[in-house]
């Protein structure tokens, strides 16, 4: 009985991962296929190589959006790091005037939909003439609410002590900052980069309307302009850059898993 | 180094914290504040080493005026009561970062960190993480990077609660030890009578956000200066009976009846003026006996009795008033009546003002006493 | 005994003396990166959108005529924003449902404590991993006519040749499957961690007293686990009405502006049609629909973070 309930439990278990996974499985074997075998629906092939991976890096930017993903991205998280964890150790730790105000407007464009701002926003790119440019692309998100508050509620946890020990040691606030509060909080910190780097490697919209070559193109537009382009019916490529666009993000998912579990819950993302 | 507190005052927003603490702490003197929860002991610690400025008053190490000094410049040492480890670096690291303020060269620093780790025996765990040790081991450590800083002011914030009851015994004696060692001056807060009374060379009892008195641990139980002190001081508690004093009968009116229902009167030593009054008795000093021996005896029933072995607690009632006699010897634990002896001695029984709280003592007795209230 | 240095206080409520600035002299230079960022691209603009949506703009987006709530009487008499609207709302609708459901499904496979559950665990919470934009080109080549098994799986069932993202029903499950998958890894992870915290004691309890596996998920696992699903809820409802990335890429906001989503109609009013105007009162009207949402959470589940 006990047996026969295990089973079905596994069972179910490999058939909705199969079916879960069965858009990304059959992405990856079709960019191992070569196109004259997908357009024929020989999806049974064994001709299987990484011919697609190839070309795909010969004949398409492919690797220039990946790269310059990557620098967007790591800017900004590195930006975020920054700019959130100083203001977060204002609301956490020093006291000030007007500082539920201040707190209540940072939580407040957490309301506002970037959607709503991206007219005004482009103009603005356009007067600083950063348009299809590494500042137009990461200066704009060097801060987030969400990121303010969720490293202002991991300081929080910070025993009341630790700040005292610092100041009979005699550790300045940038010392207390970097030395104690940081590694104490590291896991929230690490579960904030990753989230960061991930959104921003995902970015659509911004870039969408802000770059308009290839020099700067990060990988998700860059998807855009490879389907939309003569390579359109070649099936085969179109899905090698797919995969190579979402591994780097996949990856840190599956590393990450386990801040992704406790930190978000936690602190309540999604921006 | 000799601390010197002089009409501090603490308020937090319009709540009053602590009113017009005045107090010396010697040179090399195991200081103990003791009191109830919220009774301002650990404001008293954050406002001497910096961490807190007082609303009024000032603060003087040795004969400087340190009342303004920023926290790291009055060099001294502090265990807090969940120990502030930082979980993130080893043992060592720990001990090695709190030397952080005093530029010492490496070789310094290890001896330094070996040294205190010797000093609470905890040389084998140098390298581990504080969660990976016992709340008595992370106690030590946090002992450890006190004393390695080698401050001659040392404060600690209830170091021993969080511990269970027989490591906190342990403790007492390493920290009594430790501080016979190292000779600093040791200020210690605890709530716990107990704690106050074994380790302190002197003790200051705070309630209700005053002073109540300071003192030797003997002084303070044997002179209690007002009702707060006599039974906050002792374990188990005093006594205490609300009582009328006939001077010119010389006798003492109990609330309570002897056996034939009339109210039940004790001898009075001397000096006390006629009034009500709030008398404390110590449980060790109520004699309890199953017959009855003199005509000043009470009868009592006996509610419970907790045998200890060596002694007995016996908890006793007559007419409603319960209270506690603490005897040298087993008793009977199915006995239903006792009688029960006051004490006579002057010294033995305590009289408060039923108003003040204050001590009503005769001259003679007055005189003896040196230490006390401003 | 209780004392204030037992728990976990915020250092706030006492600076030190030494360390008492001005208010312009400390707090300040912490909060100013982020401050100068907030006003420049989301406070200032947020003010422009307003105010271009009360003005008839011109093709380069500069303010040219103050039309008051014209903007907004044009949209909401246009039944072609009524559509986009309606067609916004059974998206949300559907794929919030549906994305809780699914994520509720794998979470309450995958905490069975088995052999292997960490495998399972990472294949459910892949689709995180993977950006709205790789996720649409994989259901692309799913739905696509000739090549996509979806289409050839349907005509094997006698559908016939079908071209789901050229009907309009069609587009629209299209679009609604593929954003429940791409949202369902960031649910089930949520979900994962909530359910995992739940004490073992209480399923304990509940089987001693003989409960059923299904009376246990009612009335321990839904219970317990309730904040977290309302905030999953409320974040998917935001997600979902902020849905751009697919409609992009998959249909286009077609056949014939099914899938035309109001995100999606904003970005077309403005940068294909250059109607700025339009455009802003069209934000607005997103705007406020998610900060009606964004209000609910706070107010009901993040009370308790926000005051402690
Ligand atoms: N930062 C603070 N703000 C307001 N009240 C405080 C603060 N710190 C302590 N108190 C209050 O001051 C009183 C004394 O606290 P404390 O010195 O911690 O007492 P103890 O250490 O004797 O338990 C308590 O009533 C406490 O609630
Ligand atoms: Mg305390």
């Amino acid at each position: 009985m006990k047996y026969a309930k295990r089973t079905i439990h596994y069972v179910l278990l490999i058939l909705i991962a199969l079916l879960v996974m069965a858009p990304l499985l059959l992405g990856i074997w079709a960019s191992l296929l070569p196109t004259t075998d997908i357009v024929a629906g020989h999806f049974n092939s064994l001709n299987i190589s990484l011919n697609n991976y190839v070309a795909a890096i010969q004949t398409t930017p492919v690797v220039l959006y990946m790269w310059n993903s990557l620098v967007i991205s790591s800017l900004i998280m590195v930006g975020q790091l920054i700019f959130c964890t100083l203001a977060a150790y204002a609301f956490a730790f020093l006291q000030f005037r007007f500082k539920n105000g201040i707190f209540f407007a940072f939580l407040i464009t957490m309301m506002l939909p970037f959607e709503a701002q991206i007219i005004p926003n482009f103009q603005t790119v356009r007067a600083l003439g950063w348009l299809d440019s590494y500042p137009g692309l990461t200066i704009p998100f060097f801060t987030s609410a969400f990121g303010v508050f969720m490293l202002r509620q991991a300081f929080l946890q910070v025993p009341r002590e630790l700040k005292e020990y610092s100041d009979l040691i005699g550790l300045g606030r940038l010392q207390f900052l970097t030395r104690i509060v940081l590694p104490y909080t590291r896991s929230t910190i690490i579960t904030f980069v990753l989230y960061t780097f991930l959104t921003h490697w995902n970015a659509y919209l911004w870039p969408l309307i802000t770059t308009f070559s290839d020099a700067h193109r990060p990988t998700q537009v860059g998807l855009k302009q490879l389907q939309s382009e003569d390579t359109f019916n070649n099936w085969g490529v179109i899905m090698a850059t797919a995969i190579m666009v979402l591994l780097p993000t996949l990856l840190i998912l599956i590393i990450g898993q386990r801040y992704f579990r406790k930190g978000l819950n936690a602190g309540g993302v999604k921006g | 180094m000799a601390i010197q507190l002089t009409h501090l005052t603490k308020h937090f927003g319009d709540t009053p914290v602590l009113d017009d603490i005045t107090a010396t702490i010697n040179e090399g003197e195991f200081y103990v504040l003791v009191g109830p929860s919220g009774s301002g002991k650990s404001t008293i610690l954050r406002i001497i080493a910096g961490l807190i400025p007082a609303t009024s008053g000032d603060i003087y190490f040795d004969d400087k005026k340190v009342t303004d000094a920023a926290p790291k410049d009055r060099h001294l040492a502090m265990v807090f009561q969940n120990y502030a480890l930082l979980p993130f670096m080893s043992v060592a690291e720990n001990i090695r970062f709190g030397l952080h303020n005093l530029h010492l060269s490496t070789a310094d620093e290890d001896a330094r960190v070996a040294d205190a780790l010797q000093m609470v025996h905890l040389s084998d765990l140098a390298d581990r993480k504080p969660k990976e040790l016992s709340g008595g081991q992370q106690q030590r450590v946090a002992v450890a990077r006190a004393i390695a800083t080698q401050a001659n002011l040392v404060l600690m914030d209830e170091p021993l609660s969080n511990l269970d009851a027989q490591l906190r015994t342990e403790m007492r004696e390493e920290l009594v030890e430790l501080h016979k060692a190292l000779k600093m001056t040791l200020i210690y807060v605890t709530h716990d009578q107990t704690e106050a009374m074994t380790m302190g060379e002197r003790i200051m009892v705070l309630n209700d956000h005053r002073i109540q008195q300071v003192g030797t641990p003997l002084e303070l139980y044997n002179h209690p200066q007002n009702a707060f002190v006599a039974t906050f001081i002792g374990s188990p508690k005093m006594n205490m009976f609300t009582v009328t004093v006939d001077a010119a009968a010389k006798t003492i009116t109990l609330p309570m009846v002897d056996e034939d229902g009339r109210p039940a009167l004790i001898p009075l030593p001397a000096g006390i003026p006629s009034g009500t009054y709030q008398l404390g008795v110590r449980p060790e000093k109520v004699r309890l006996s199953l017959a009855s021996a003199s005509e000043y005896d009470v009868p009592v029933t006996v509610v419970n009795v907790a045998s200890l072995g060596r002694a007995s607690n016996v908890a006793v009632k007559n007419s409603d008033v319960e209270f506690i006699a603490d005897i040298a010897e087993q008793f009977p634990e199915d006995a239903a009546k006792a009688f029960v002896t006051f004490p006579t001695a002057a010294a033995d029984l305590h009289f408060f003002a039923p108003d003040t709280g204050l001590a009503v003592t005769s001259a003679a007795e007055k005189a003896g006493v040196t230490d006390g209230i401003a | 005994m209780v004392s204030h240095n037992e728990t976990a206080v915020p250092a706030t409520a006492t600076p030190t003396p030494a360390k008492r600035h001005p208010w312009w002299r400390s707090a300040f230079w912490f909060l100013l990166p982020s401050l100068v960022i907030m006003t420049v691209f989301t406070y200032y603009p947020m003010v422009m959108t307003v105010f271009n949506s009360l003005f008839a703009t011109n093709l380069t987006g500069a303010a040219a005529k103050f039309v008051g709530f014209g903007n907004y009487v044009t949209i909401f008499s246009d039944p072609l924003f009524f559509k986009s609207l309606t067609n916004t709302f059974i998206f949300v609708a559907c794929d919030s449902v549906g994305v809780i459901l699914l994520a509720l499904l794998l979470a309450r496979l995958a905490t069975a404590r088995i052999r292997g559950a960490g495998f399972f665990r990472t294949a459910f919470a892949s689709t995180m991993g993977v950006s709205a934009a790789a996720a649409s080109i994989l259901w692309i080549f799913l739905f696509n006519p000739s090549v996509g098994l979806i289409s050839i799986g349907l005509k094997q069932l006698g559908f016939g040749n079908v071209n789901i993202l050229t009907d309009p029903t069609g587009a629209m499950i299209a679009v609604i499957l593929s954003s429940i998958w791409m949202g369902s890894g960031f649910a089930f992870l949520n979900l994962l961690g909530a359910l995992q915290s739940v004490p073992q004691d209480y399923y304990d309890v509940a089987s001693l007293a003989g409960w059923s596996s299904w009376r246990q998920t009612w009335k321990i696992t839904i219970p317990m686990v309730s904040p977290t699903l309302f905030f999953l809820i409320v974040v998917e409802v935001i997600g979902a009405f902020k849905t751009f990335t697919q409609i992009d890429l998959i249909t286009g906001g077609g056949p014939d502006n099914t899938t035309n989503f109001i995100a999606y109609k904003v970005y077309q009013d403005a940068f294909n049609y250059r109607n700025i105007g339009i455009a802003s009162a069209e934000a607005i009207v997103l705007t406020v629909i998610i900060a009606v949402a964004t209000w609910i959470q706070f107010r009901y589940t993040e009370r308790k973070v926000y005051y402690q």
